[in-house]
């Protein structure tokens, strides 16, 4: 049996290897994820283990840093060569535009701790002397002997937590420049090298205590002896490896690659369930193919069991042979983007080559191979049912039982009902304010009805797909057969889209879902912040807020891309207290704006409108904070004028919980001499956010003030999701291609089963063109369902997603709209879809075409070289 | 009506059903296939057909045995339900002593395995094999070991010898239905069933695979029976069977086309006068 299977094998090739693509990309995918998932995990632990260089032990503390007296008692323990605190602190380096936050850190005692390479100068060795990486050298363009400005915070003497950090500035001379072979300061970009006293001197007291010390043993002591020895003479330490260190790092702070992992696998799961619907089609087109060979087997002996047997090792076969291909191509993939990686240079130490693993290898095989084999289950047990009468008939037509059975019937009806309650049921409670269990109803009701969708889609496709063909019936004849075909085998046309309809509805609402959260995001940051770009004076320091002056108002709105620009004075830490107490007194800065500027300012136009004399805005953070209602009177006094009454607005621009809002009038009678004390600046919605903020920044340096743009930051949130989004289309489109092959395997099996049909089709008249038209228009009218019900059942699930992170009902209206806009992208590409299709049904049309007309009525066997010519005269003839 | 018929039909000299010509084992039951008010019918009530309809018949062993009638005389359909291939609506049929009606699947794979050959019209030789493992193929599948005696002894009878290491597609349309008569009878099985052998073949290459047949019955001493409706293959046959409308319609022994031709006119002649 293994032999004949094997032939049947070479005789399938062709369309067994459409089908192994489906396995093919579906294992390349989980292959790569694997590796690319191992490859990113082992270079963070090169990378943390990098920063430890060759010291052999690392001493922690669970609750505790580790402490220089105790380092101090580490190092005469017999075995241990030398001990030292891994210190690092962060400097500001470079001149004020364009200082950079950098790794800082000592040099070491022990050159074997001691990370980075020298690769010109040398380590500094005076106090007022400094090395950098290279990429910090070339950034802040010095080289060996330069001077580059180092600016740093440090708490003010006898200060509290409370108080401000105070800005310390000064310049250190560039002794040698380094390297940074492994990545141990990658994270951040690079490390600044100074000596220890220097880094005393900038961090006080922090050389005294650090989260880890590290030890490197004497030549030949035992790790183990001297970790236990190291336990004992420092209690309440614990003494590892550097390579357990790192490996335990990384476990712990990775649970967002796994995260990212397992998104990637899920994905991963769609192209695998895509393929084995393909599979399952393939098989079932094999089977019908092969149905005279099958009972033939079963004339001369073959049991039910050897047949189905025989399906299953080929799909054995070829599961494994298509998996195999696909770990070979995932490895290629992954080790083509390493090397484009390493050609990009990162700054990452990705490793050149990949190392595989025996999970790389053995996970995709497993389950591209159990995939098949469970795909093939069904059509292995419709082998089996073939009876053996059917090798003694000249191809029965297959009576087919086109509807479906009362349970599928009640269980779709059932899924779809439960489901759409539990979506509406959704809506309801997010509208309630009610997100969390609303998002579970909802995913919960859109999972179910999508069930109820594909389980009935017997049901339900053949409809569509008639009312499809009624238009394509008017073509004209190929047409009305087209039309007829298309309905003829529900179960058929239902498989067919069941494939595509997973793959668009996947997509829809994966967009649907980028356009919410990229909604709920904007939404999210404009509730932050009011504003594209704010300066504001800073508060620390010698300066203040009088460097706000309308010359740099004017100077800001002449930078292109700006639309508006406004001044606001400000006054700090005012008393807010309501009438009735005093006691419930709260602080809050004020800040005045002109209801005017503020239409222009601000992203949204209408937040401040009401704002008028007489009434002191409250965002509705700040408002909850103190307490505050919508029309509460409060007394707000400042240091320099009179209390003014004022009655409470609560408005929902956002700010910091902090700021209240009043008129410039207002404040000018709380607080006469107030100064400007921010700049508030709009962007016009065509600008280069990245270069209209750049500007901004370049038109205030020199003043001691603070730009921050959430416009940059909402730009940047913009583009990671629109990253995203690419990506995740990427990935399915991997499903979508192995559900095109599904379609063409499906459409091929019908073409199949009608060779006979075909051939009649052909003797009464029908011409080549018009049968080829006749497939072609087959083709398009049967699965074109599937992308408009994708994107209507995508509307109705990612429609929900927005209540996610939806803590208000408002603004759920907001994101739905962005859903329901997006959802219409896979009705845009749903024409792109279906001639693709029918150009599949064109492909295999010719074959039928070909046939001879009177291929009708001649044996479905082997055609004989002649014409079938009896011996002598059927008597019926007489 | 039967019987009126058999008589009327029954060509003069032979008054025996059997004639023994040929000696057979003796351990093999005289009769090989019969069947005992065999009856198959389609559809229910106005739609109703009966495509048999309550057959009495015998098959000798050692014989072959053709059966004939008209077109919807329900020949193909007693071969298939005497080899245990359709389900009967009620009578029974029997291999030697085992009642094929009723068998389980497994029972029939097994009887199918041992005790039963299929010849067809289409030959269905599997494309992507030699002729010689199309011939062993049944051994195959039933997992024993090929009798080589047995297999030179059909090669030699068939005239295959030549032609073992060619695949279908190289060989003649004769040359395959004999490679698929080797198949039938690699297992020595009780009996073979050959439905319309010649109906895919000139009439040379037919004339040939029947005396193939034939010599596999005196030469072998298998049991063939043979579904036809070529008059000229009958007469290859010890025997045929004649049936009209489901129903036995007569017998001829040592038939010749002549004799053949003479007894379907005399049926086609009571059709048409019950018709009127």
């Amino acid at each position: 049996m293994i032999r004949l299977t094997l032939a049947q094998m070479r005789r399938s090739l062709g369309r067994l290897s459409a089908a192994g693509v489906a396995i093919v990309l579906g294992t390349a995918f989980v292959a790569a994820t694997i590796l690319a998932g191992g490859i990113l995990t082992s270079t963070l632990t090169g990378t943390f283990a990098a920063r430890y260089a060759d010291a052999d032990l690392v001493v922690t503390r669970t609750m505790d840093t580790v402490t220089a007296d105790q380092v101090a008692t580490v190092a005469k323990v017999p075995g241990v060569a030398s001990a030292e605190l891994v210190l690092y602190g962060w400097a500001e380096i470079g001149a004020s535009a364009s200082a950079t936050l950098e790794q800082i850190v000592p040099t070491h005692a022990d050159p074997a701790f001691e990370p980075l390479e020298l690769i010109g100068g040398r380590f500094p060795t005076s106090d007022d002397e400094i090395a950098l990486t290279t990429s910090l050298a070339d950034r802040n363009r010095v080289g060996l002997g330069d001077e580059v400005p180092v600016t740093y915070w440090e708490e003010p003497a006898g200060g509290t937590d409370d108080a401000d950090l105070v800005e310390v500035s000064g310049a250190l001379r560039v002794v040698g420049t380094v390297d940074d072979p492994h990545g141990a300061y990658s994270g951040s970009g690079g490390a600044a090298v100074v000596t220890p006293d220097t880094f005393d001197s900038l961090y006080p007291g922090a050389s005294d205590e650090s989260e880890a010390a590290v030890l490197r043993l004497a030549p030949g002591a035992s790790a183990a002896t001297v970790a236990a020895d190291v336990e004992a003479a420092a209690p309440g330490s614990s003494v590892r490896t550097t390579e357990v260190v790192a490996r335990d790092a990384v476990s712990s702070g990775t649970g967002e690659q796994d995260v990212f992992t397992a998104v990637v696998l899920a994905f991963a799961a769609v192209a695998m369930i895509v393929a084995a619907l393909v599979i399952a089609n393939t098989f079932q087109v094999l089977v019908a193919q092969r149905t005279r060979t099958l009972a033939l087997l079963r004339c001369v002996g073959a049991d039910r069991r050897q047949l189905g047997r025989s399906v299953v090792l080929e799909a054995t076969v070829l599961g494994l042979g298509a998996s195999v291909v696909g770990v070979l191509a995932g490895a290629g993939l992954t080790q083509l983007a390493l090397s484009v990686a390493g050609w990009l240079d990162l700054g990452l130490p990705l490793p050149s080559a990949i190392d595989p693993s025996t999970a790389f290898v053995l996970v995709p095989l497993i389950v591209g191979t159990v995939v098949t084999v469970l795909a093939s289950l069904a059509p292995a047990r419709a082998a089996t049912r073939v009876a053996p009468l059917a090798a003694l008939r000249p191809a029965a037509p297959v009576a087919r039982d086109g509807h479906a059975g009362r349970g599928r019937t009640v269980l779709a009806a059932g899924l779809l009902v439960v489901g759409v309650a539990l979506l509406v049921l959704g809506v309801g409670l997010g509208r309630a304010g009610e997100p969390g269990p609303g998002l579970a109803a909802g995913v919960l009701g859109g999972g179910l009805s999508f069930t109820g969708l594909l389980v009935g889609a017997v049901l339900w496709v053949p409809s569509l797909a008639a009312l499809g063909g009624r238009a394509v019936a008017k073509v004209g004849p190929s047409g009305v057969l087209a039309a007829a075909n298309a309905v003829r085998n529900p179960r058929r046309t239902a498989a067919t889209t069941s494939a595509l309809l997973i793959g668009v509805t996947l997509v829809t609402t994966m967009a649907t879902g980028a356009a919410a959260a990229r909604a709920s995001l904007t939404a999210e940051l404009d509730g932050h912040y009011p504003v594209d770009v704010a300066i504001t004076g800073t508060t620390s320091g010698t300066t203040s807020g009088t460097e706000l002056t309308a010359q740099v108002e004017r100077d800001v709105l002449a930078v292109d891309g700006v639309a508006g620009a406004a001044l606001l004075p400000g006054a700090p830490a005012v008393t807010v207290a309501r009438d009735e107490s005093a006691t419930a007194a709260s602080s809050l800065d004020l800040l005045a704006i002109d209801p005017q500027d503020a239409t222009e300012v601000l992203r949204d136009p209408t937040a401040l409108d009401m704002l008028d004399e007489g009434r002191l805005a409250v965002p509705t953070g700040a408002a909850r904070d103190g307490g505050l209602k919508d029309g509460d009177h409060v007394t707000v006094s400042g240091t320099g004028g009179a209390p003014v009454d004022l009655e409470v607005l609560v408005v929902a621009v956002p700010a910091t919980d902090t700021v209240a809002f009043v008129t410039p009038a207002t404040l000018a009678d709380i607080e006469p001499d107030a100064t400007p004390s921010a700049l508030w600046v709009r962007l016009t919605d065509d600008a280069d956010v990245m270069t209209a903020v750049g500007q901004v920044q370049d038109s205030v340096a020199g003043l001691a003030v603070q730009v921050t743009s959430p416009a940059a930051e909402r730009a940047s949130f913009d583009r990671t999701i629109d990253t995203m989004l690419a990506v995740v289309v990427g990935l399915l489109a991997v499903a979508v291609v192995i559900a095109i092959i599904g379609v063409a395997n499906t459409l091929s099996l019908s073409v199949l089963e009608r060779r006979r049909e075909s051939a009649t089709l052909r003797a009464v008249g029908l011409s080549r063109v018009q049968l080829r038209a006749m497939l072609a228009f087959e083709g398009s009218s049967s699965p074109s369902p599937a992308p408009s019900r994708g994107s209507s059942s995508a509307c109705c699930t990612g429609g929900l997603e927005p209540l996610s992170r939806s803590p208000r009902s408002v603004t759920w209206f907001s994101r739905s709209r962005g859903g329901t806009c997006w959802s219409s992208w896979p009705s845009r590409s749903s024409p792109g879809c279906s001639p693709a299709s029918s150009r599949v049904g064109r492909r295999r049309a010719p074959r039928p075409s070909r046939r001879w007309p009177w291929s009708s009525w001649s044996s479905t066997g082997p055609r004989p070289r002649r014409p079938a010519t009896r011996s002598g005269r059927p008597p019926s003839d007489r | 009506m039967d019987t009126t018929v058999y008589r009327q039909l029954d060509p003069p000299g032979s008054d025996a059903p059997t004639t023994g010509r040929t000696t057979r084992p003796d351990d093999r039951p005289a009769t090989a296939v019969r069947a005992r008010g065999l009856t198959k019918t389609y559809g229910t009530g106005e739609a109703e057909v009966r495509a048999l309809d309550g057959i009495d018949v015998d098959f000798a062993t050692g014989r072959l045995t053709a059966i004939m009638g008209p077109s919807g005389s329900g020949k193909s359909t007693l071969m298939h339900l005497l080899a245990g291939l359709d389900d009967a609506t009620s009578g029974a049929a029997y291999l030697g002593e085992t009642e094929v009606t009723g068998l389980g699947d497994t029972a029939l794979t097994h009887l199918r395995r041992e005790r039963v050959g299929f010849v067809f019209q289409a030959f269905n030789l599997l494309p992507m094999f030699t002729a010689e493992a199309n011939i062993t193929l049944p051994v195959e599948i039933a997992g024993g070991s090929v009798d080589r005696a047995w297999l030179a002894t059909l090669v030699d009878t068939l005239g295959l010898g030549a032609r073992l290491d060619h695949r279908p597609s190289e060989l003649s349309g004769g040359q395959q239905q004999r490679v698929a008569i080797a198949r039938a009878l690699i297992a020595k099985p009780d009996v073979v069933f050959a439905d319309e052998p010649t109906g895919n073949l000139d009439s040379r290459a037919g004339a040939q695979v029947l005396g193939f047949l034939r010599r596999s019955v005196k030469e072998l001493g298998r049991t063939i029976v043979m579904v036809t409706h070529d008059p000229a293959a009958a007469s290859y046959a010890d025997r045929v069977v004649l049936l009209a409308d489901g129903r036995i319609a007569g017998e001829i022994l040592d038939p010749t086309p002549a004799t053949v031709l003479a007894g379907l006119d005399a049926l086609r002649t009571i059709e048409d006068g019950d018709s009127r």
